[in-house]
């Protein structure tokens, strides 16, 4: 590490420091206007803000050039930066420790929506709207926004930056520069949220608690302003299956929307989207029967819940309408499938993604027919376009440490004396960034009781889950270190 | 006229051949042996140079033309050319051989004002759709112009018990040759049709298909799996065709490279198979025997005939050779194999068919080349509307007027009508004079 690393990274963090403290200002404005004591986090905000504005000052004569292991590396310090700065008002305002302010800050900025609160409406409306804020601004990826940002100081180094955040997916440009791509994707995202909330507002729920649903719906998140989540509005089924159809929607990738405004629907022509909702349909038909055959409830009613909580859960969002774990075993085999799933590359959702589980599916088949037929010349293909082997090795390769991250996280919890189902779950739901998961830690649970130390390394396990592994795990290799 | 053509090869010979007894040709091409060789046979102008190359036309600079044809191998070259001659002639009509279908969807051809274009390839193709559209027959071909069509039948049934050809003919069918022992003449009425003939009917294909039941076919009802050999150009093309009518596609390459390729296009829709060792395994590997057809799509006409010999060999039901070279084609049919028009051949006729499409009589030739369909369009504003048919004088031939899908009888007593479409079928032997009779009515 030179300090030419060091100057890079700390401009990089710097900028983005202010950006945070800006957007910072939103839910102190919103106690302001609900007549709440926000003194504490307005002082905390200037402070943080004029730290960063005299770290950045004092660097501006700097001429950025960020190359690949600055980005990584940045990318790694913004997320506990994120966690920090994020858990800071959170302690300010209500009785818990650092580890549960930086485990909820985490969840919320990788926006697993996994809570250690259990008393969620007793908590200050600002705070309430901090969390929210931070899925919000987790949901597009404080990078992409970051590029449009950094590309302004940095017109060299964005690109480095835009891979080690978006690792996996396959970078999609739809204009030459990426600064105009990555705004119009905030465009799209804002537009998305504006129209959730009004249909919301429409449908009968509160400013706040729309907006607050907004911002959690469309970044996938999954943090609600009640306590038992979205079933307070369990018998509204518009506002059930509107929240359902947002979430699917922000579960496809950015850019099927993006094309979608200028006139061109191909984008939800992809085989990934085709799955996604292939996959969605079926789970939610299986659960909706099994659920009608358990409970005895209505069509309406089952499959209104069934399909809210296959979308939740699929595209990462982690909204509980029901306590789903009183469905039986079949269903808790479902919504667990479901969970694996994940939303669609380049969209706020995170886990699996379906789009490597379809080229991982159809190498499958290509090795077969690669067995039965040993001369044919065949090759993977995804919409038309050829998978080359590289490609197959970095999804291989996720695919691996997804299953080694899961396994390596529920035997820890397993070993710290958590029951089997506590402990899968919790991986799953926090690498995969869903949120809630099984037995201690079901829809109706939250991970307050974990102890200081289980909640660092599901913390851990979010960001691991939310950069993809590889940005993260490179840190820990000797040649990222080496000079040379 | 005079008429240019760009290129001296097969198609370009054979067009300046046939086009340089009525009119003025002048052929360009880079080989100048070949161009020397084509002076000694017929009677043109040639000049020796690229046809992609501007100082080429210097000869020609200011002159005037009718007709333009760039029949070389390149797209990109036979694209350029009608770019340089519209600079440097004052040429009336261009036409111009692509192999590229895409050019014919797009509005290039529009922008370069390119007055006709043929798609050898995509022509070849489609008389593989036909095959696929009659599967219970031996071959099927296309009459320009007219909606009927020349379907020829293997007479399979060994207990077949002999009929007379007229008890298969009414007003919309007839039967225009059959071949015995190898041997091809067109039968008069009283001919009777035995076992293992070949016959060729004329007439809509939903017509003649009411035939089948009483012949006892054993070709397959419907082609379901397939095997091309070969992936350049015209395998994709007659793959591409294959897929769209709902058959499942082998294709045998041999060239990896050219494989390669073939996946990237063909994708997941047929299976590409190398056949860089060993062809005759592959039969054994891919189980390539239970296939309802296969296609030898090969520029090399032998190379197809001895892969159609083993395909046969191997009891495929229809085995379908490209034809390339004329001199091959009644080898070919000899050896029962199914004859397709390669894309040199459909450029040829499509070609001819285009720069004289009012006056020219269009033939066919059918069953090994040994007989041959002559046809006449009666034109809006022709001169035999309202003339009767001259009998044509030798026997063993057949003259049909078609009139809206109907073949009339007595036909002395007719007059001509406009979209009439008079026939004539003759064996190889009086070629000229059927077509002297045809073009002079």
């Amino acid at each position: 590490m030179d300090l030419l690393s060091l100057k890079n990274i700390s401009k990089l963090l710097s900028l983005l420091g202010i950006f945070i403290s800006l957007f910072f200002l939103i839910p102190i404005a919103g106690g302001v206007i609900y007549g709440e004591n926000i003194g504490d986090f307005l002082l905390f905000d200037l402070a943080f803000f004029f730290a960063n504005l005299l770290l950045f000052l004092s660097l501006r004569k700097h001429t950025m050039s960020v190359r690949i292991k600055d980005a990584i590396l940045a990318v790694n310090l913004i997320w506990i930066l994120l966690g920090i700065a994020g858990s800071i008002p959170l302690i300010l305002y209500t009785p818990i420790s650092f580890a549960d302010g930086f485990f909820e800050a985490i969840s919320g900025f990788t926006t697993t929506g996994a809570t250690i609160y259990s008393d969620i409406e007793s908590l200050p409306k600002h705070i309430l709207l901090l969390r929210s804020l931070m899925h919000w601004l987790g949901g597009i990826g404080i990078i992409v926004l970051g590029v449009g940002l950094f590309s302004l100081i940095n017109p060299t180094g964005s690109m480095a930056l835009f891979k080690a955040e978006a690792t996996g997916g396959k970078l999609e440009k739809m204009t030459p520069k990426i600064r105009d791509t990555a705004v119009k994707i905030w465009g799209v995202y804002l537009v998305l949220t504006i129209l959730d909330m009004l249909l919301l507002m429409m449908e009968g729920m509160s400013f706040f608690d729309a907006l607050n649903h907004a911002f959690s719906t469309i970044s996938t998140g999954g943090f609600s302003t009640k306590n038992n989540s979205m079933a307070f509005w369990g018998d509204n089924a518009m506002i059930l299956w509107t929240t359902t159809l947002f979430m699917m929607l922000s579960g496809i990738n950015f850019l099927a929307h993006l094309r979608l405004f200028n006139g061109d629907s191909s984008g939800y022509r992809k085989e990934e989207v085709r799955w996604y909702f292939g996959i969605f349909l079926l789970l939610g038909l299986l659960l909706t029967v099994d659920h009608i055959l358990i409970s005895g409830d209505n069509l309406l009613h089952s499959a209104t819940n069934a399909f809210f909580t296959i979308a939740s859960v699929m595209t990462t969002t982690g909204f509980a309408s029901l306590d789903y774990e009183q469905w039986g075993s079949a269903a808790i085999a479902l919504i667990f499938l479901a969970m694996l799933v994940g939303g669609n590359a380049g969209s706020t959702a995170g886990g699996f993604k379906v789009s490597r589980l379809v080229v991982l599916g159809k190498n499958i088949n290509l090795q077969v027919r690669k067995l039965l037929h040993p001369k044919a010349i065949t090759s993977l293909y995804l919409d038309g376009n050829r998978i080359t082997y590289d490609v197959l090795g970095v999804i291989t390769g996720f695919a691996f440490l997804f299953v080694l991250t899961n396994m390596a996280v529920t035997v820890y919890l397993f070993a710290r004396g958590y029951d089997v189902m506590t402990s899968i779950s919790a991986a799953v739901a926090t690498v995969g960034n869903i949120g809630p998961g099984f037995s201690q830690i079901g829809p109706v649970n939250n991970y307050g009781f974990f102890s200081s130390m289980d909640k660092i390394v599901l913390s851990a396990a979010m960001i691991l889950g939310r950069l993809e592994f590889y940005t993260v795990v490179i840190v820990f290799f000797r040649t990222f270190w080496k000079r040379f | 006229m005079d008429i240019i053509i760009a290129g001296a090869g097969k198609v370009g010979f054979e067009l300046a051949r046939a086009l340089s007894l009525a009119h003025n040709v002048t052929v360009i091409d880079k080989n100048a042996e070949a161009l020397e060789r084509l002076q000694g046979l017929i009677d043109i102008f040639t000049i020796v140079g690229d046809i992609d190359n501007p100082l080429t036309y210097k000869a020609l600079f200011g002159t005037r033309a009718d007709i333009f044809v760039a029949v070389t191998d390149s797209d990109e070259a036979n694209l350029l050319s009608t770019l340089i001659v519209n600079d440097a002639i004052d040429v009336e009509k261009k036409l111009i051989k692509l192999k590229n279908s895409f050019f014919g969807k797009s509005s290039i051809l529009d922008t370069l004002e390119i007055t006709e274009s043929v798609f050898p390839i995509v022509l070849s193709a489609e008389t593989i759709r036909l095959l696929l559209q009659y599967p219970e027959a031996n071959n099927v071909k296309k009459i320009p112009g007219s909606t009927v069509k020349l379907i020829s039948i293997q007479v399979d049934n060994s207990d077949y018990e002999e009929e007379l050809v007229t008890s298969f003919e009414n007003d919309q069918v007839k039967i225009v040759g059959i071949e015995r022992c190898k041997r091809f003449f067109v039968p008069l009425g009283t001919e009777s049709i035995k076992h293992d003939d070949l016959l060729y009917f004329l007439g809509e294909g939903k017509v003649v298909e009411k035939l089948y039941s009483r012949l006892d076919l054993k070709m397959p009802l419907k082609i379901r799996d397939a095997v091309i050999f070969g992936a350049r150009f015209l395998g994709l093309e007659i793959a591409r065709v294959l897929i769209e009518e709902g058959v499942t596609v082998k294709v045998i390459e041999k060239d990896l490279k050219l494989c390669k390729r073939a996946s990237e296009i063909l994708q997941e829709k047929a299976l590409v198979i190398n056949s860089h060792y060993d062809e005759a395994i592959l039969y054994e590997e891919e189980n390539l025997a239970s296939a309802d057809m296969v296609i030898m799509t090969g520029s090399q006409d032998e190379e197809n005939i001895v892969r159609s010999l083993r395909a046969k060999e191997q009891g495929i039901p229809k085995v379908v050779a490209i034809n390339n070279e004329k001199k091959y084609y009644d080898l070919m049919h000899k050896l029962g194999i199914i004859v397709a028009r390669g894309p040199r051949t459909s450029a040829y006729y499509a070609i001819l068919e285009k720069i004289a499409s009012k006056t020219v009589v269009s033939e066919r030739r059918y069953c090994g080349g040994n007989g041959i369909a002559l046809s006449r369009k009666i034109f809006p504003n022709s001169p035999l509307i309202g003339k009767k048919l001259n009998p044509f004088p030798q026997k063993e031939t057949i003259v049909l007027l078609e009139r809206e899908g109907i073949f009339l009888p007595d036909l002395p007593e007719i007059f001509l009508l406009e979209g009439d479409m008079v026939f004539l079928f003759v064996p190889v032997s009086l070629e000229g004079k059927g077509r002297a009779w045809i073009s002079s009515l």
